[in-house]
């Protein structure tokens, strides 16, 4: 009888989730300081900084990690990881340019193609984490070397070319903001709004805060966990398309460094390794920290090696402001 | 979706009711690893038969020794609990400190591996203490740690790394004693000094008690930061001299060198049994992963199959065999 009691109140407690939200909201107030302090020292650094055209410059190269970011968020809140999403984005590149060759009638076909592929490696990995227990950095560790040799097998170079139609995508104007910034900014919101006000966002919390108890509280937790690994291999879909638009043509490694970029980013944004604290107005923040920061070290003209320098730097140094106990 | 679970539920066979399951299962779980050692090695002696050839086992070992004296170290944090990303960076630091400082000459050798081992020493303090007493999670502080010094070796290298590495160093990454590779020599000390350390000191229990459970090692009197950092340091200097190893295999000076490693390790340790929680794994374990590991990436070369076919092997097997393993949650 007492058991019963406190398994009630402890998910009472829990659904409301007071707790988490709190920190939630701590974290995310720390990113965005931070990127309000680097923004600051933009302005201070240059003036070329404030200028409309970089500005722009800088929105529109925040696009693609901030697609990939915000499936990766998602994946993080559930407690897991998802290493896969660089390959995934080299691989929907490369298919969407290489299907398309610059044929306008093979648009369609490749976007799709390139979509059921995407979803193929989110079901794949999903499958494997949440049926099959393996834990997700193994997982998605060897889903990235999958399809990294599915890459190469389809192509070794650049590969494909998109047509005119097809780089409205990442050169469009709509008024004057440039297309993909309007389209990201979409997808964003779509992402805050699944998870702040739907079901599906409130039970990827309660998993990620502790899975035993969301299962206990009747949450499908294997489902939730499973939808999180689909909507991250979608966003790297997304990425990889816009990417294929950017570059004109597909590349076989397209994607190196966006599966650790992007949960950086995450992770920098406040969103806990642990799961269930943190969210994608942090991650916003995150990639924007980024963004500019890359943006201030081009316009200092400082030597581009610094940029790992002080990219690992950032990431030792926020998360040691965080101070959070995992 | 009951269908699924029910199949699921086939593949994995929780409920065992035979005899056979049990004992089945009860021997995957506790030698998974080994078992699939084997047939991996029989199904590769069926392939190609040239596999049991002297200098085909030999090119192996000394492929896997890098790999292995690694693996070790991130055996020792995996065991602790933690993660250790930034091994394969400092792999090329050194790789880079050596072929700078040794410029060739045989004389410089040991002052200047000595100096290396030093680095390691530094980067595994970093990290240990930072995770212990900052709270960062053990794979934002090590991945920050490996960005930072690709980003500090690039800096200084400019790019170009100058250097070349001597005839000694060589020696222990190309070389062999009778007919063993000195390179595996390294890696045999690496091996069972560690497993030593692992099994029979204090050092050794209060790791795993702490990788078990971290609360109730500190109850018990176990100063769990000590140990957790002194597992960093372990892991960064075996990665320096993995880092030096390598060098003298590859000959030159590469910023890239050693590149995916810290995955591969990460790989062969749990493919050798170890779980990523902490508390529980063995050194034996862990040299069955290496070896799985590396044999998978000789058979592609011996099949002559495509790079890109030996890459989906490798995740295939990964997830496999780690699935395998798992299978015992659900009983």
């Amino acid at each position: 009888m007492l058991g019963k009691i406190e398994a009630v109140s402890k998910n009472v407690f829990y659904l409301f989730n007071l707790r988490a939200q709190e920190e939630t909201r701590a974290r995310q107030t720390v990113a965005w300081l931070l990127l309000l302090a680097t923004v600051v020292a933009g302005v201070i650094s240059s003036f070329t900084f404030t200028q409309s055209h970089n500005i722009m410059n800088i929105l529109r190269q925040a696009v693609a990690l901030g697609l990939v970011a915000t499936g990766q968020t998602f994946v993080i809140l559930g407690g897991g990881i998802d290493l896969s999403v660089g390959s995934t984005i080299s691989l929907t590149s490369c298919l969407s340019a290489g299907i398309m060759a610059g044929k306008g009638e093979m648009v369609i076909p490749a976007v799709l193609i390139a979509f059921a592929v995407g979803i193929s490696i989110g079901l794949a990995n999903g499958f494997a984490v949440s049926y099959l227990k393996v834990p997700p950095l193994i997982t998605t560790l060897g889903m990235m070397s999958i399809v990294q040799g599915l890459v190469l097998l389809y192509t070794h170079g650049p590969v494909g070319q998109i047509t005119r139609a097809y780089a409205y995508f990442s050169e469009g104007y709509i008024g004057s903001v440039p297309f993909p910034v309007i389209f990201f900014a979409v997808l964003f919101a779509l992402g805050v709004f699944v998870l702040r006000r739907t079901t599906f966002g409130r039970h990827l919390y309660a998993t990620g805060e502790s899975e035993d108890i969301a299962h206990q509280s009747g949450i499908k937790t294997r489902m939730v966990i499973f939808m999180t690994y689909i909507i991250c291999s979608l966003s790297a879909t997304l990425s990889g398309l816009f990417l294929a638009s950017r570059c004109g043509s597909g590349d076989p490694l397209l994607g190196v460094g966006y599966d650790f970029d992007s949960i950086t980013v995450a992770l920098v944004g406040g969103t806990s390794l642990a799961g269930g604290r943190g969210g994608l107005s942090g991650t916003l923040a995150g990639v924007f920290i980024m963004s500019v920061l890359n943006n201030i070290l081009n316009l200092l003209g400082v030597f581009a090696f610094w940029q790992w320098v002080v990219k690992g730097l950032i990431l030792i140094i926020a998360l040691s402001t965080y101070r959070i106990k995992y | 979706m009951k269908a699924l679970n029910k199949l699921v539920g086939a593949i994995t066979f929780p409920h065992s009711k035979s005899r056979w399951k049990d004992i089945l299962r009860s021997i995957f779980t506790r030698y998974g690893s080994y078992v699939v050692l084997v047939l991996l090695v029989i199904t590769s002696g069926i392939l190609q038969p040239i596999f049991f050839h002297p200098r085909n086992i030999f090119n192996l070992l000394l492929r896997a020794a890098p790999l292995g004296i690694v693996s070790i170290g991130q055996f020792v944090v995996i065991l602790g609990g933690g993660i250790d990303l930034s091994v394969a960076s400092l792999m090329a630091t050194t790789n880079i400190i050596a072929a700078a400082g040794m410029h060739g000459r045989n004389e410089l050798c040991l002052s200047i591996s000595v100096v290396c081992l030093g680095v390691g020493v530094l980067v595994g303090l970093t990290n240990g203490v930072l995770i212990t007493k900052r709270g960062i999670p053990p794979f934002i502080m090590t991945l920050g740690m490996m960005i930072l010094l690709q980003g500090i070796r690039f800096v200084w290298t400019k790019g170009a790394p100058v250097g070349t590495i001597p005839r000694l160093l060589r020696f222990i990454g190309t070389g062999r004693v009778w007919i063993v590779p000195t390179a595996v020599i390294v890696f045999g000390l690496v091996a069972g000094i560690g497993a030593i350390t692992l099994y029979s000191t204090t050092y050794g229990r209060a790791l795993y008690a702490t990788g078990g459970n971290r609360q109730a090692a500190k109850l018990a009197g176990i100063n769990a930061d000590r140990v957790i950092i002194i597992g960093y340091v372990i892991s960064g200097v075996l990665a320096a001299l993995a880092g030096l190893v390598l060098t003298g295999y590859l000959g030159l000076a590469d910023n890239w060198a050693g590149k995916g490693y810290e995955l591969q390790s990460i790989a062969a340790v749990v493919v050798g049994g170890a779980s990523l929680m902490g508390g529980r794994g063995t050194v034996e374990g862990t040299i069955a992963g290496i070896l799985i590991i590396c044999i998978l990436a000789n058979m592609v070369l011996l099949l002559n199959l495509a790079v890109e076919a030996g890459m989906l092997v490798h995740g295939i097997v990964l997830i496999a065999a780690v699935a395998f393993y798992k299978a015992r949650k659900m009983g």
